[in-house]
């Protein structure tokens, strides 16, 4: 009897483990509030991940600033900041339009966070920047225009001459 | 991959920096030798929390810069608060990086 006591323990065992597993395995960061939005962050256009927002006829932000260079000479590091005056931000979100994948980044914001955020992004070329703020389930909108110094190689803009290669690069 | 915490304190309120080093890579660009694409991965979630509350969720995609950086604010950080960030990037590597803030 004993022995068979012994097996069934071990079958028990053996079943609970695979269960713990797959449990773990299903929620594999307890620590996140939601999971990554990857139907949004794989959007190709930014008019569809604006359309995914709900965010298409969103006001003009008039309590947003979208604080960003005018024109860059880098392509691989441009700070990007949105702070929101609105009362009661719950959710930014960033879109560079001319990005393969418009958007960039999605903050949600409880309410022990200010409404103001950096992030260091790419710029494929000059494009829109976006931020689309949710406050008090309201969308707000607001765009500014990031020039690039010097488009890409591979990509010079219609009717310019070729440049000279930018200083501290090897010809 | 590291993350790092750096905090400063503004008039009315802290900052919280998170520097990521990660190398960000969208899946677009080749490999010089081979010409394959080279894989995506990069940081796709931080999570700010302040004594182990959560403050702020950051979701990202692979348009970011390479080794990124995070600026958020709170007004709600006493002296000796433990600062933390949780991170996942694409390959489901993740990590935790934490900071006192010291006033």
């Amino acid at each position: 009897m004993r022995t068979s006591f012994q097996r069934r323990r071990l079958l028990g065992l053996a079943a609970a483990s695979p269960l713990f597993w797959l449990a773990s395995a299903l929620k594999p960061v307890a620590a996140w509030a939601a999971d990554w939005p990857k139907s949004l962050f794989d959007m190709p256009t930014s008019d569809g991940a604006l359309a995914l927002l709900g965010a298409q006829a969103a006001q003009a932000g008039k309590h947003v600033l979208l604080d960003a260079p005018e024109i860059v000479d880098r392509d691989d590091r441009v700070t990007v900041r949105v702070y929101s005056a609105i009362p009661a931000t719950e959710q930014i979100t960033i879109l560079v339009d001319k990005a393969l994948r418009p958007v960039v980044a999605q903050f949600v914001l409880t309410a022990e966070a200010e409404p103001d955020v950096s992030v260091t992004i790419k710029l494929p070329s000059t494009s829109t920047v976006r931020a689309v703020v949710k406050a008090g389930g309201k969308l707000y909108t607001v765009t500014k225009e990031i020039k690039l110094a010097m488009e890409p190689c591979d990509a010079p803009a219609a009717g310019t001459k070729p440049q000279k290669p930018a200083k501290g690069r090897p010809a | 991959m590291s993350v790092t915490i750096t905090t400063r304190r503004l008039k009315d309120s802290v900052e919280i920096r998170i520097s990521v080093q990660h190398v960000s890579e969208d899946g677009q660009r080749l490999d010089k030798k081979s010409g394959k694409a080279i894989e995506a991965n990069f940081m796709q979630q931080v999570a700010v929390k302040i004594d182990n509350r959560l403050i702020a969720d950051a979701f990202l995609g692979g348009d970011m810069s390479a080794n990124p950086e995070l600026v958020f604010k709170s007004k709600g950080v006493p002296v000796g608060a433990l600062i933390s960030a949780d991170w996942l990037d694409l390959k489901g590597e993740k990590g935790r990086a934490e900071a006192h803030y010291t006033g």
